[in-house]
């Protein structure tokens, strides 16, 4: 996968965004992961924070960035943020189901029964205040009936989801649905029925191949704009490694079309020949006709990843691969003169197979089966893609055969590659709620994306951007002062015992009862071990500390946990 | 503002990067040629006078205020084009700000009053005397230079005393937890501050530490908020004991509590310098550096720089860039070096898009300023230039064929009409290899 560095792209890039494509009324927020190009600093369109915005019904809410001061808003129909054009056809049930105009699918052929919407409530974690939760909401998806009697869709629909519904085509029951599996990664899951009755009249859907650029596709689903199924027809307009905003730190191939892709057409499949080619599941804020869907070969992926039972994911090399087309630089690497072949390996990641195998300089002429152009891409299945995708179609713990010029010469190498989950906190996270301890009033928990995002740390405040770099970049360019999960004070629920404080939240945590903190299971700890009086607390980077007395905080804490209705001390 | 002899007292801000200065009287009439006598933007005063002695008849020197009065009714001045705009304002206080161009903390007088836009210098008066010149408005509040620190500072400079701005190295904060005091052991009432940080002035030892408590400045109580009792203005934060009647390298005797006993430090005041800081927010009076190497254009981090993203540059400009601003100058550190772009050449090819990179190392040598970089290209490594940037940037390293670096800037200096392929410490240098 191509690893993505959210900060860079929430601050710098967003001259476009990238949504999540349910009909969420009030939708997870979601950071866009980086975008397409880098501009230079005149051209950089940033991301008003302002962009959370109200969204009408169907209507994906604008990512909210950290620099926001706002969470997503609730609805106010009529004023969508993405105009969201009328379905394919409004006329009645029966004339939905006419083959729209023109489209490639063969005679006979009706994947519309195959098609359902889905409807979810859902509620999220507040992540500043963790033993808190939103108030449900409501949004919709579409999903499609699979081989095994399983209905796919992006997990983007079901994220956070407390009720599950499923709509069938000209059915006017809903039935219940589970969640059998879930990858937020690539944002595709399963769902099961239980009640047979769901099942009779459908017929399974078929997964293709990677359609031709320039073929035609058509979207099936239940987007804004009405009640019915609806149908856009449209052409595969690229195929490209493409940011995947549901994890906000992942990238992996995705198709743009130009067939309409609207919130609620989210896990819908995507059509050519009467066979599945791809699952729709998002857009880009501020250019036209742009929609992507996810392709068979992620969802293939995602197939055979699960056929243990278990979902494991999208392994990652532990590299960052640059083009190399510079010829000094070449002709460093003693690469022959009439070469155009290979990709430099420009970072290694901190993963000990991989350290252990693979050198910074290194240059990846062939990856598995795929030989590697020198601006770090391969030909995959006749479209030039990034020689990440060749790490992708590995399974977890697989190896991965590499062709290795080094030191003026070829060598061979057996990558392993594994799932990395270090970077978790650094993306959008989703099932697990959110830890967090509090003592004497002071809500201690991990630093995030989900924790920044949820206070509104804005990059213009010094203590936003402490968090922000602590998070990002302490241990790219200071690992040496690296913690593995950094601890923030999030908020202090106010009491006698801690009204004179001075600090009453988002800041960094050095040390508690002069122990270091390296992670949230450590603050317990600390507090526990102290010998004195007092509680100190220190923070960083200024060194400004705090002081509780210790008795009185001990006991003050079942009373405060009391008074603000927190179910218990600790969710560690 | 005229004083005695024929020395015109104005603000520091605006008179950056000046060229040429013309000096006109009444709001009309011809023009006298000015020249400036000494500038300092730390405290955002200049002086001025000029060489044609017609232009002083009729004009009679300001007398300064000192010290200046806290309340009553005033008047601020100004020329608007032949018109003297002549606006009432009433004193609020005397207090401490920080200074219109710097980090450091200077007196500051703050008026009420119905003009707009006032901070170049109009004058702030009272009966027949200058309290201040305008360095800065916020709504109805007008912030002034007071004149008893103008006076201060002409008097410092005609004697030859003047060393420039001094500050207290150190941040620190007021008492507002008393088992914080109770922790650090000391006793009686809350009084004094706590520091925080320490070390501002690069390359000097602070003498305070972390976690002393200030308790005395010159023989000036702290309280717990940080004020002590001046003797003319009341209530004044203690940043103001650093330029009270006092320049960078003066002694100050500095009581702490440390390690559970009072101590006495003798503490001296480091001079402000822009370069203090790890990003500057300020570079006047020369040209930015920069240095062209085969292409690749390196510069000096500064607000300057950043300020390029436009006015709200912390939301646009590259993250990381902006987070230096906040970071502090590291012995081998004292400036932030950036590939700010790449001016396309052939050598340069798949670099096009490099821009706003962190420059870590050059040829093996680890870059602390920008002059480090033109060091190391003095010493390629066997015929290449190799450019190490910041983990986490798009590509983390670029190497370049030395041999090609001379002929390369020549074409693109021609190319893109640029003087010199270099510019450091505002000189510019034609030599085709930095």
């Amino acid at each position: 996968m191509l690893r993505l560095r959210p900060f860079a792209a929430l601050f710098l890039l967003p001259a476009i965004l990238i949504l999540p494509l349910s009909a969420a009324q009030t939708g997870p927020a979601t950071a866009p992961a980086e975008g397409v190009t880098t501009l230079p600093p005149a051209a950089i369109t940033p991301t008003p924070t302002s962009a959370v915005t109200p969204a009408a019904p169907g209507v994906a809410p604008t990512p909210a960035l950290p620099s926001s001061t706002s969470a997503p808003a609730p609805v106010v129909p009529g004023n969508p943020v993405v105009p969201v054009p009328p379905p394919a056809s409004s006329g009645s049930a029966s004339e939905t189901r006419a083959t729209p105009q023109g489209t490639p699918l063969p005679e006979g052929s009706e994947p519309e029964k195959s098609v359902v919407q889905i409807i979810t409530a859902y509620q999220e974690p507040n992540w500043a205040a963790p033993w808190i939760f939103d108030s449900p909401h409501f949004a919709s998806g579409t999903g499609f009936l699979i081989d095994g009697n399983r209905i796919m869709t992006n997990a983007h629909v079901v994220a956070w989801t407390k009720q599950l519904l499923v709509r069938k085509y000209h059915d006017p029951q809903r039935y219940f649905a589970t969640v059998e599996f879930v990858a937020h990664d690539v944002d595709l899951a399963i769902l099961k029925v239980d009640d047979p009755k769901f099942y009779e009249g459908m017929k399974p859907l078929q997964f293709g191949e990677l359609p031709q650029v320039r073929s035609q596709v058509v979207t099936y689903g239940f987007p804004a704009g009405g009640q019915q199924i609806s149908y856009t027809r449209g052409v595969v307009s690229r195929i490209e490694v493409e940011s995947y905003a549901h994890p906000g730190n992942r990238a992996f191939l995705a198709v743009q079309t130009d067939a309409a892709i609207n919130p609620g057409n989210s896990g819908g499949p995507v059509i050519q020949d009467d066979k599945v080619v791809g699952v729709a599941f998002e857009g880009l804020v501020g250019l036209q006709n742009t929609g992507f869907f996810i392709p068979t070969t992620m969802v293939r992926h995602f197939l055979t990843d699960i056929a243990d039972g278990t979902y494991d994911g999208v392994p990652d090399s532990g590299l960052q691969m640059v083009s190399l087309q510079n010829p000094a630089f070449r002709d460093m690497l003693k690469l022959p003169e009439d070469s155009k072949r290979g990709v430099r390996v420009d970072r290694v990641m901190d993963i000990p197979s991989t350290e252990k195998l693979i050198k910074v300089d290194d240059v990846l002429m062939k990856i598995g089966d795929y030989d590697v152009d020198d601006d770090s891409t391969i030909t995959y299945h006749g479209n030039t893609v990034g020689a990440s995708v060749a790490f992708d179609l590995a399974q977890n713990n697989s190896t991965i055969p590499l062709e290795v010029w080094r030191d003026g010469a070829l060598t061979h190498v057996d990558l392993p590659v594994k799932v990395y989950h270090d970077d978790y906190a650094q993306g959008n996270q989703y099932d697990t709620l959110p830890p967090y301890y509090i003592y004497g009033g002071l809500v201690f928990t991990p630093l995030s994306l989900d924790y920044l995002k949820s206070v509104g740390s804005a990059t213009t405040q010094s203590g936003g951007r402490e968090l922000i770099y602590e998070l990002v970049y302490r241990h790219l360019e200071d690992p040496g002062h690296w913690r593995p999960q950094p601890v923030v004070l999030s908020s202090i629920l106010d009491n006698e015992v801690n009204a004179n404080l001075t600090t009453r939240g988002q800041a960094l945590v050095d040390k508690i009862n002069g122990q270091r903190i390296d992670s949230l299971s450590d603050v317990p700890k600390a507090f526990a071990s102290a010998t004195g009086p007092f509680d100190v607390v220190e923070f960083m980077p200024d060194h400004h500390f705090e002081v509780l007395r210790h008795t009185d905080a001990q006991k003050a804490t079942p009373d405060i946990l009391s008074t603000y209705s927190v179910p218990a001390q600790s969710r560690l | 503002m005229v004083l005695p002899g024929h020395l015109i007292i104005t603000t520091a801000d605006g008179l950056n990067d000046q060229t040429l200065i013309r000096l006109q009287k009444q709001g009309g009439g011809l023009f006298s040629l000015g020249r400036l006598l000494w500038i300092d933007y730390q405290s955002n005063l200049a002086a001025l006078t000029t060489d044609e002695s017609d232009f002083w008849n009729g004009l009679t020197p300001a007398a300064l205020a000192d010290p200046v009065p806290v309340n009553g009714e005033v008047r601020i001045r100004r020329w608007n084009s032949d018109r003297l705009e002549n606006r009432p304002g009433d004193i609020e206080r005397m207090t401490v700000d920080n200074s219109a161009l710097s980090f450091v903390s200077v007196p500051a007088l703050k008026v009420d009053s119905t003009i707009s836009g006032a901070s170049s210098g109009e004058a702030v008066t009272q009966g027949n005397k200058l309290l201040g010149l305008a360095s800065g408005q916020d709504s109805d509040v007008v912030t002034a230079v007071p004149s008893s620190f103008i006076s201060f500072t002409v008097a410092a400079r005609k004697k030859g005393t003047f060393h420039g701005l001094g500050y207290f190295d150190f941040t620190w904060e007021p008492v507002e937890n008393p088992l914080a005091l109770q922790y650090l052991g000391l006793p009686g009432p809350a009084r004094g501050v706590i520091v925080k940080d320490t070390g501002l002035k690069p390359g000097v030892t602070s003498l305070i530490h972390s976690r002393d408590v200030i308790l005395q400045i010159d023989g000036f109580d702290i309280d717990a908020e940080g004020d002590y009792a001046d003797p003319q203005y009341g209530k004044m934060m203690l940043e103001n004991l650093s330029s009270r009647q006092k320049w960078a390298g003066a002694d100050c005797k500095i009581k702490v509590w440390r390690d559970g006993k009072e101590q006495t430090i003798d503490y001296q005041l480091p001079r402000a310098d822009y370069s203090d800081e790890l990003v500057p927010e300020q570079s006047f009076d020369h040209p930015p550096d920069y240095v062209l190497a085969g292409g690749l254009v390196f510069v000096k981090l500064s607000d300057a720089f950043l300020r390029s993203w436009g006015a709200n540059w912390r939301q646009h400009a590259p993250f990381r860039l902006g987070y230096y601003e906040i970071d502090k100058v590291k012995p081998d550190r004292s400036e932030i070096v950036v590939l700010s772009g790449v001016m396309p050449a052939r050598v340069n090819l798949g670099y096009e898009m490099l821009h706003d990179c962190v420059v870590q190392e050059v040829n093996g040598v680890k870059i602390g300023k920008l002059a480090d970089l033109v060091a190391a290209l003095k010493s390629p490594v066997n015929g290449f230039d190799v450019f190490k940037f910041a983990p986490g940037e798009s590509m983390e390293m670029a190497v370049l064929d030395a041999s090609k670096i001379d002929e390369t800037n020549q074409e693109i200096m021609t190319k893109f009409h640029i003087p010199a392929d270099h510019v450091l410490s505002g000189n510019a240098a034609t030599a085709s290899q930095p």
